[in-house]
């Protein structure tokens, strides 16, 4: 046992051992902790936000190196405060009209390619997929790209809510439950896997780094 | 009135099943008690490691991008994920460029970086570079497809990009070799939208377990070429590097410690899901 002199780790391991004690019930140490969590992260953002991108991206250059041009991203970031000024209030909508219109021209044509337009692609199912030496591939085998093309088909249709009860789409539907339910599952167990992880994370920084239990 | 076995089952206190699960996480680790046979690596996290394998450092030079967007709650899944890359890296002597998308991982990020490269032997601004925090996420993607020392004038330390010898050969995504993020989020999406689709750059992500089943569309479709898949996938990459590469050095590896601990665990609440099943049909029956 090799327990740590560092003082940081000690309040790291007090924190940790406050936000566990909720699992007993609620008490001050788990709300001092959850506070604490909370300020801190805004305040280390606002600083990392100083440090790494308004200094270097916007003041270094304007008050430094004499880039004044930076002076008219600046003045659209800061319109966005007329927010708090009632009769100068309508100025907010000029950033926030920029940002849409730009945000939009960038992203709706690159959004469909990559979202849309290769997904659709990759339900494509062709004969080189049913080569001897591909066919169970579970990225591009004839196999699973069968059973993918029948999901989303029987999915998208149990969503197709406009159907009439008893048309023929209602048993192809029905196969749609049955891949919804299976991804469910499927995200539920990897979901436990997730908190199980983060919680033998925990359990081998007090473990190791600090009671010093375990060593490799 | 008194309660029948099954009734008792399904009313146990909740505190309970915490010990348990604590007992049977806590032992595997403290027994440092090992799995038979090793953990095999799936084929999307050796896919992972044999791009970083074609990444030639004897040819043209090209970076390997690693973009850490994760915070300390999602750290025990992704930082064994990242150190294992960061160390495959090194041993490969790839010249690394680390940025990050999320306020809160630049400490992380550094803690790793100046701990690793202790470990290795490498220096700043030759053998790697961590640019910081960039935001927001689509300028600074699509402006390292063009220029990355105009959309970071500087690093993490204030240093001017154009200072860093490192940094002479690496002037946009046609000098990276793969980008992967690190991410308990959805930045992989804004990667492949804005990196991958307008610029071909091939991307990777690390990832969660609970992300994983929203990521196999983008794997089916070669938008991402592998993935890193939780702390399992961390403990599989963990193997690989220190099989090719370190097979008689020491090295803590944390995730693969960890394995037993998580079978251990799965199999805990696999038998509590069975037996609150039948629990629950066994009551239900009796009402």
């Amino acid at each position: 046992m090799n327990i740590s002199t560092d003082p940081w780790v000690w309040i790291a391991a007090f924190l940790t051992l406050a936000i566990f004690s909720i699992l007993y019930k609620d008490n001050p140490f788990y709300r001092v902790a959850e506070h604490l969590f909370l300020g801190l992260s805004v305040g280390y953002g606002i600083v990392i936000i100083w440090q790494n991108v308004l200094w270097p991206q916007a003041f270094r250059p304007l008050f430094v190196e004499g880039d004044w041009w930076v002076i008219i991203p600046i003045a659209l970031g800061l319109l966005y405060f007329t927010r708090f000024i009632p009769k100068a209030g309508w100025l907010v909508r000029i950033p926030i009209s920029i940002a849409l219109g730009w945000g939009m021209g960038v992203g709706i044509p690159r959004g469909f390619q990559a979202s849309i337009f290769r997904q659709m692609e990759s339900t494509i199912v062709t004969t080189d997929m049913f080569a001897a030496d591909r066919l169970w591939n579970i990225t591009n085998g004839g196999i699973w790209a069968i059973l993918i093309l029948l999901g989303t088909l029987a999915t998208l249709t149990y969503f197709f809510f406009s159907r009439k009860e008893k048309s023929f789409l209602k048993p192809v539907s029905n196969v749609g439950i049955v891949f919804i339910m299976i991804g469910f599952g499927a995200t539920f167990g990897l979901t436990v896997m997730s908190r199980i992880s983060l919680l033998i994370g925990r359990l081998q920084f007090l473990l190791r780094d600090w009671l010093g239990i375990i060593q490799m | 009135m008194k309660m029948s076995f099954w009734e008792r089952i399904t009313k146990i206190d909740r505190r309970i099943i915490y010990i348990i699960l604590a007992v049977v996480i806590i032992l595997p680790l403290i027994l440092t008690f090992n799995l038979p046979g090793k953990v095999r690596a799936m084929p999307r996290t050796q896919n992972v490691f044999d791009h970083i394998e074609g990444i030639d450092p004897e040819g043209k030079r090209k970076a390997l991008m690693l973009s850490v967007d994760f915070d300390p709650q999602s750290e025990p899944e992704l930082k064994p994920q990242f150190e294992a890359v960061v160390r495959h890296a090194f041993a490969r002597d790839i010249p690394v460029v680390v940025l990050t998308l999320n306020t809160r991982a630049p400490g992380i990020c550094e803690e790793v970086l100046l701990r690793l490269s202790r470990e290795h032997g490498k220096v700043n601004g030759e053998d790697y570079v961590f640019l910081g925090f960039g935001w927001p996420p689509v300028p600074v993607l699509l402006g390292m497809g063009r220029f990355i020392d105009r959309t970071f004038r500087t690093d993490y330390y204030g240093t001017p990009l154009n200072q860093l010898p490192m940094m002479d050969d690496i002037r946009n995504y046609d000098d990276v070799g793969l980008i992967i993020t690190f991410t308990a989020s959805t930045f992989y999406q804004t990667y492949i939208v804005y990196a991958y689709t307008p610029f071909n750059v091939p991307v990777a992500t690390g990832v969660t377990s609970v992300s994983v089943a929203d990521i196999y569309p983008y794997l089916g479709s070669e938008q991402l070429i592998g993935m890193l898949a939780g702390l399992k996938a961390a403990a599989e990459y963990e193997g690989l590097v220190k099989e090719k590469y370190f097979p008689d050095k020491p090295i803590f590896l944390r995730a693969t410690q960890a394995m037993p601990a998580l079978s251990a665990a799965l199999i805990v609440i696999l038998l509590f899901v069975i037996i609150g099943n039948i629990g629950f049909f066994a009551t239900r029956r009796k009402k």
